[in-house]
């Protein structure tokens, strides 16, 4: 047993944490949020010179890209400097190419991605389709040796953003697991349309509607009738990152929310010295500092290649719920002043509601868990 | 990081299983159920000599003691392998009280009490709480005057569990009364069969039996004294922290779980199976969740003792999530059995052999044992999160 990180992953945290701190200002995540306006070059610049957006194409980290221990301690800090979310598109998708992609897919677009020259986002989900790929309705019939893709996606986040998008579609017509496949489909492509949807975690998330999208054969990702796999290998790293990114959120209102609690005073004493109060912080910190230990295992098992179906599960449907109860307790313990937009508590509970859902509900993950246990 | 034992802690973990594969019999265990748990039976204290002609009571005791010197995950594996087992547990005097002797009794006691524990001779009960000195144990009132070469002992002490089956108390008595509550403690060992010891029963809920202890006039030496005088608060408190670490392990509820889930998968009920259930599926989800998040406090404890840091954080939250899962285990476990949850042990038709029951009701012991879960909590807040303590309690 050993719960220390790396002195390489400690780095990677301390300097995330140094470089949010100067460059990833709460004015600037508001800025961004409210008018839905694009990072900026010049950031986005910055921290692919930093190495943060280059992901190991091969898992270990004998190349220059990060691991994924390594892009946990990343992801821990990104939470807690809520980094817009077109970073976990990009990664999620570079992962996805890393995972399955085949040699020259990986040659061209990993370099690309971490150099911060293209962005790419998965669109998957559909009005009928959150987990189960077997009702996906989106087809890419083949014509003459090329693909058109016709279909609708919903939730697809970061479409103002991407260059390019990676699409599941039906190649065949029956629910066997290898009757789906991924496209990668540039987004200036003939027949895409978008519409932007309005979330109140104020991410940008779209549907896009693609009608006989032309799409040329060697833009399959890995290969064809492939895709439920490439799927849930990414889904499972994108939810066990999305964990820890999740334990950075809810540190980050236990910190705010002490450091309030001790200068706030009524009936003469600081309110952190009433003991309810004092419980109620309590509970924060054990939750999230259980939180921190199964986050970051369901990352190690991955990482080590070991059977982490109930590991992730569990990680999602706890935290889940946690970091939420901790933003909404944190705002009880703030009062009127963390209710007010001005401060920033609101932040966090937007993005606790968001990941709470996203990659699936708790209730969802609790589900599974019970398969996993024969139930 | 890593999430998993070493290759030579697993291989240490097979040799404990394998033993007690070997030596669990189904009748140890039903002896166990038929008795006051902390009274052990023939079938238990055979079992117990077998672990001791092992090497095994004292892990993580220094070797001069004829302890092994093991590293503290070590132990905590040792533990969850006899917890899970359901097998006969070793008692607390070599566990928690053996040690505190051994890092601060002097060499003379060490010399002549330490090799009568190894045998079993002496067996310790742990003398604290007195009806007004629970929560603040400081308050403590028994008196121990010196005269002579002696101590005279008057007071009482109260939920004293062990009193009916050990031969000495490790007392807790206050030999300075005029200097601040927490610096006029000693710990004194006082033989239960000496004049003026009166042990009486107190029957509990969860069948375990404890005590109430008096002392009238009771005369003890002087080298009967552990460590220094009047530094007993600090020695309390070193046993204290091994009991938490012990109430914190939740590797026996952990079995009793997936019991439940044998029991839920092989009963039908209203033409449904039980574990089929999407309210029962998550509530079972649910504990086992926090089940193996709440190892993970343990287990963080031991590797940080293990690399000579404090993990006051980890060892509390530990106490405080595993004792109160341990009352859901009980009461969830109970509940999704329908109406066979509220069978009693030795009853026909009881789940589990009753031990999910039995959970439910010894329980809520761990939440206020070993110091109470509010307490821990207010703790936790001003030492770990550094709240103010001002006018807290």
């Amino acid at each position: 047993m050993d719960f220390n990180l790396t002195i390489e992953q400690k780095m990677i945290r301390d300097s995330a944490h140094k470089f949010f701190a100067k460059e990833l200002t709460k004015e600037k995540i508001r800025e961004l949020q409210e008018n839905n306006t694009e990072i900026e070059e010049g950031f986005w610049k910055k921290i692919a010179e930093l190495g943060w957006l280059g992901v190991s194409s091969s898992q270990n980290s004998s190349d220059e890209g990060l691991s994924l221990m390594e892009l946990a301690a990343l992801y821990e800090e990104c939470g807690r400097s809520l980094m817009p979310t077109v970073f976990y598109s990009t990664i999620a998708s570079a992962l996805c190419i890393a995972n399955c992609g085949n040699a020259d897919q990986k040659t061209e677009l990993l370099p690309a991605i971490a150099d911060g020259k293209i962005k790419v986002s998965m669109a998957i989900t559909e009005p009928q389709v959150s987990h189960d790929l077997n009702y996906l309705e989106t087809r890419a019939q083949v014509i003459n040796g090329k693909y058109y893709v016709s279909g609708q996606k919903l939730f697809v986040p970061n479409t103002n953003t991407a260059d390019y998008l990676i699409v599941a579609a039906r190649t065949e017509d029956n629910t066997s697991d290898t009757g789906i496949s991924l496209f990668l489909i540039d987004k200036a492509s003939e027949g895409i349309t978008f519409e932007a949807l309005n979330t109140f975690g104020l991410d940008s998330q779209s549907e896009v509607v693609l009608d006989n999208v032309e799409v040329p054969a060697d833009r399959i990702i890995g290969e064809r009738g492939t895709a439920k796999n490439i799927i849930r290998k990414t889904t499972d790293q994108t939810t066990a990152l999305q964990c820890v990114e999740m334990v950075g959120g809810a540190k980050e209102v236990i910190r705010m929310t002490a450091d309030y609690i001790k200068k706030r005073v009524q009936f003469g004493r600081p309110i952190g010295s009433f003991q309810a109060v004092q419980h109620h912080m309590t509970k924060m910190a054990m939750d999230i500092e259980g939180s921190y230990y199964t986050a970051y295992n369901a990352v190690w098992r991955l990482s080590e290649g070991k059977p982490c179906a109930k590991e992730i599960s569990l990680a999602k449907a706890w935290i889940g719920n946690a970091y939420r109860e901790t933003t909404i307790m944190a705002h009880q313990l703030h009062g009127g002043i963390g209710y007010a937009l001005e401060y920033d508590l609101h932040l966090y509970s937007n993005r606790a509601k968001t990941t709470g859902i996203w990659q699936g509900t708790s209730d969802y993950h609790y589900q599974k868990l019970a398969d996993e246990l024969g139930m | 990081m890593r999430f998993e034992f070493t290759e030579d802690q697993i291989a240490w973990r097979d040799k404990i299983r394998d033993f007690l594969r070997q030596n669990v019999t189904p009748a140890i265990q039903q002896e166990k159920r038929n008795s006051d748990p902390i009274t052990n039976g023939p079938l238990a204290k055979a079992f117990l000599e077998k672990v001791k002609k092992k090497g095994w009571i004292g892990i993580g005791w220094p070797k001069e003691y004829g302890g092994m010197g093991e590293t503290m995950v070590k132990q905590f594996i040792f533990l969850e392998e006899f917890r899970t087992a359901k097998a006969p547990a070793i008692g607390m005097t070599l566990t928690s009280l053996a040690p505190t002797i051994m890092s601060v009794g002097s060499d003379e006691m060490k010399k002549e009490w330490i090799p009568k524990i190894v045998d079993g001779e002496i067996e310790l009960a742990l003398g604290y709480s007195e009806p007004d000195a629970g929560s603040d144990l400081a308050n403590l009132k028994t008196e121990a005057v010196i005269d002579g070469d002696e101590f005279v002992i008057n007071g009482q002490k109260t939920w004293n569990s062990e009193g009916h089956v050990a031969t000495h108390e490790f007392l807790a008595c206050r030999t300075d009364p005029d200097v601040p509550k927490h610096k006029g403690i000693s710990i004194i060992l006082v033989p239960i069969d000496y004049p003026g010891v009166k042990v009486l029963p107190i029957h509990t809920w969860g069948d375990v039996r404890t005590n109430e202890v008096f002392f009238d006039n009771v005369r003890v030496p002087r080298s009967n004294l552990v460590g220094n005088l009047n530094e007993g608060w600090t020695y309390a408190m070193m046993a204290l922290n091994l009991e938490r670490f012990d109430i914190g392990s939740i590797a026996d509820v952990r079995r009793l779980l997936i019991e439940v889930v044998d029991f839920l998968k092989s009963t039908t009920v209203d033409g449904e199976v039980l574990s089929k259930n999407t309210i029962v599926r998550q509530r079972v989800a649910e504990l086992y969740s926090e089940l193996e998040i709440c190892k993970w406090f343990a287990y963080a404890a031991a590797a940080m003792i293990d690399e000579k840091k404090f993990p006051m954080k980890e060892m509390l939250m530990g106490k405080v999530m595993g004792s109160e899962l341990k009352a859901k285990v009980g009461d969830i476990g109970t509940q999704v059995m329908g109406l066979y949850g509220q069978l009693r042990q030795h009853s026909k038709w009881v789940p589990v052999n009753g031990d999910v029951e039995r959970l439910f009701r010894v329980a809520p012991l761990f939440r206020f044992g070993g110091g109470t879960n509010e307490i821990m909590r207010d703790i936790i807040a001003q030492k770990s999160l550094k709240l103010p303590r001002e006018g807290a309690r």
